[in-house]
Order: structure tokens, then sequence, then C-alpha cells
């Protein structure tokens, strides 16, 4: 049997499978990108900037650590400026709620004293978004359209007060 | 827009959720005089049923509006209302001078809340707390803190019976420079009431600028001589 033969008897496998790349590649690069800073994405210095505090990781990273992860994390949310107000008002509407995965997973862990399912701490992206309000002060200006909306909302977005506050009086409209 | 969302507080449409409007009426706070644009809609707050907002509003008023010495009458009446009196005589601490007044008469009110309110709010430590002595860390949301501790800290120095002279007399004595001939009359009066522990602010008042100051400590040092130092110590 030829290599032709073969690739007559797997086109359509082959065919399949190069839709399904090219889709899944059409789907990667359509999807809005966060922006960067020294290669990394706004929810990883997010997670510099307001690290997820358990007592399990409060007790192995030293404060004077996590004191300097928050310092650079405070820089590269200045360095992204205002490219990050979008996806920082619609972290504070985000509830800091595990997936079905996560769930299935602690539920292991809690059944189960054989394997040590280590799981990484649940980000708040919510407080971490207003950490960074707090970090851009007046600078997120432009967001207060958009935070405004969100007070309009049902059940309100309470975190876009706080938000509004970090902006500062520009969040106090002229009449 | 926290002016905004004020406006459309629910709080002002007599549902229970005031949640949000509570919220922006304290971080108006913050701003000081920037808020002062919702001075109108934060006294109508401030005059309203809902107690929540209202009592908010109330202790913001005179954070951000640049001339608070109107609200001194609107805030001396609020101090008979029971459940907002604390928060009168805190906005009342934050209006120098005219604000004292009421507060030295709240001294003596039958309610228990309004005369402590009273006490903490003339502390000079309060009286310290303001935005041009703090320039870059200056938090209203601080300040109020600050005043709950001091209610508290008063309310159980009077439950342990402890005497009202220790916390009230430090507080009248620094309040012996107010500019109102008046009001350092009233205090000569307080500082009566405390009998011995009145004697050093009366003795300072009876070198007062003002004869008329001068002559009513003189008075009462001597009327304290002559009951042998007795006094009030409610």
């Amino acid at each position: 049997m030829n290599s032709r033969s073969v690739f007559r008897r797997h086109r359509r496998n082959l065919l399949l499978l190069a839709v399904l790349l090219v889709g899944g590649m059409g789907i990667w690069f359509a999807q809005p990108r966060q922006p960067r800073y020294c290669n990394k994405p706004l929810t990883d210095w997010l997670d510099e900037l307001a690290a997820p505090l358990t007592p399990e990781f409060l007790n192995t990273q030293p404060y004077g650590k996590l004191a300097a992860r928050s310092k650079q994390g405070e820089a590269a949310i200045v360095a992204m400026g205002t490219n990050s107000l979008p996806y920082l008002v619609s972290f504070l509407t985000q509830t800091q709620r595990p997936t079905s995965l996560r769930r299935f997973l602690e539920y292991l862990g809690e059944k189960q004293s054989f394997i040590n399912l280590n799981l990484p701490p649940l980000s708040d992206r919510c407080s971490q978004a207003l950490q960074a309000f707090r970090v851009l002060g007046s600078t997120a200006e432009p967001a207060i359209p958009a935070l405004a909306e969100l007070l309009d909302r049902s059940p309100p977005g309470y975190s876009a007060i706080d938000a509004l506050e970090y902006i500062g009086p520009k969040s106090v409209p002229a009449r | 827009m926290l002016w905004n969302t004020l406006a459309r507080s629910p709080s002002l449409l007599g549902s229970t959720n005031s949640d949000v409007g509570i919220r922006a009426i304290a971080a108006l706070g913050e701003f000081g005089t920037a808020s002062r644009d919702a001075v109108p809609i934060l006294e109508a707050i401030a005059g309203s049923r809902d107690l929540g907002p209202a009592s908010y509003a109330i202790q913001v008023l005179p954070e951000i509006d640049p001339a608070p010495a109107r609200f001194a009458d609107f805030l001396a009446g609020k101090m008979d209302d029971t459940n907002l009196c604390m928060y009168a005589t805190f906005a009342l601490g934050r209006i120098w001078p005219e604000g004292t007044l009421p507060l030295i008469r709240g001294l003596t009110n039958e309610n228990k809340g309004t005369r402590y309110g009273c006490i903490s709010a003339l502390a000079p430590k309060m009286r310290s707390l303001r935005r041009c002595n703090y320039p870059s860390d200056y938090r209203f949301r601080a300040v109020i803190c600050e005043y709950n501790s001091f209610t508290l800290a008063t309310a159980v120095h009077m439950y342990q019976k402890k005497p009202a002279a220790d916390l009230v007399v430090p507080s009248i004595i620094s309040l012996l420079n107010h500019p109102n001939p008046t009001v350092r009359m009233e205090l000569i009066d307080v500082l009566s009431r405390y009998g011995e522990a009145g004697i050093p602010g009366l003795s300072l008042a009876a070198n007062d600028t003002s004869k008329e100051v001068r002559q009513r400590a003189l008075g009462a040092l001597a009327e304290l001589q002559a009951r042998g130092c007795g006094g009030d110590d409610r």
C-alpha cells in the first residue's frame, strides 16, 4: 500500500482535522486579546498586584516578596494604562465562583487522601480590578460611562461606586 | 455619576434597597467640596424618613458644603431624634465655630446618646481631624471611625460610673478660645457645673479678653468657693 492510497483512505479525516485546526485558530485569533506588559497578560499582572491570600499562600510567601510582587503589579497596571479599562470594568461584575471542574476536583480532594490535589487559590477578579482602579486613579476617567452603566443594572454593580471613588472628583459630574 | 446615582437612588423612592445610595453618599464625602453639586440632593436625603441614607447624608453634608454653617440649626434639631442624634452631633462637630453652641447645650440633653455624641464631637482630637490638617492622607471614613471609637469609649467611661468631668472639662478648656463670647459664657456655665474639676478652666476664663466673660468666670469661681466646690457630675 503506497502513501497515495493511504492519503485517499484518510482524506476525509484529514480534511476534518484541517477544518478543526483552522476553525480553532480562527476562534483563538478572533478573541479580544488582553493588554500585555512584559509578555504577560493583564490577568497575570492582576494576580501580582493583589495575590489571592489564602492561609496556605501566606505561610509560603514571605511578606517582603508579596510587597515586591505588588509593586511590580502596580508598575504593570500603570504601564498598560487605559488599554486595560474595558477588561477591568468587566471584571467588576465577575463573582468569585469556582468552575464545575474545580468543584469536582475539590470534591475529589475532600473524599480521598492518597493524592494531594493542591489547587491554586481562586482569584477574586472583582477586588483585583478595584485595586487596579486604585492604582490608576484619575487616569481611569474614560471608564466613568461604563461604570455608570453598571450602576444602572439590576442588581446594581456595587463595586462600580468604589471604582468611581478611586477615580476621584471627576466621577461627580457637573450639572 | 455618583451625583446621578443619588438622584436615581431607590432610597429616595422609599425602597428598602438603599445600598447604592449609601455607598455613593460615603464616596461623595471623601471628595470634600469637590462634591458640592450634590448638596441639594443630600439635603433632601438628610431630611427624609429613610434613616439609613439620612444618617449618612447628615454626616457628609458639612464635609461637602463650602459654607456648612447654615446647617447648624437643622442639625441641632436632629439632635432630638434618637435615631439620628449621634450623626447630628458628629456633623455639628465638623462645623466650626457655629456647631459648638448646640453641642455645648447638648451636654445636658435628656438622651444619653446625644450627650455621649456631644462629648465625643467636642473632643480636641476630633476637632483637629480636618482636611486642611491632613492634605495628603485625609480619609473622611476614617474620621467617622474615629468618632465612633470616641463615642464608644465615652459610653464605656460613663457606664463604669467614672466622672464625666474627666472627658468634658479638657474639651471645654480647649474651647475657651472660641471666637464667640456668648459661647465662651456658656462654656463657663458648663465648667461651673463640674465643681472642683472645672476650676482650672474657670481660672483661665477669668483672664478672657471679654469683660463679660471675665466677670462671669469670676462670679462662677466665687459661687464655687461659697458652696465648697460641689458640682453636677452627670
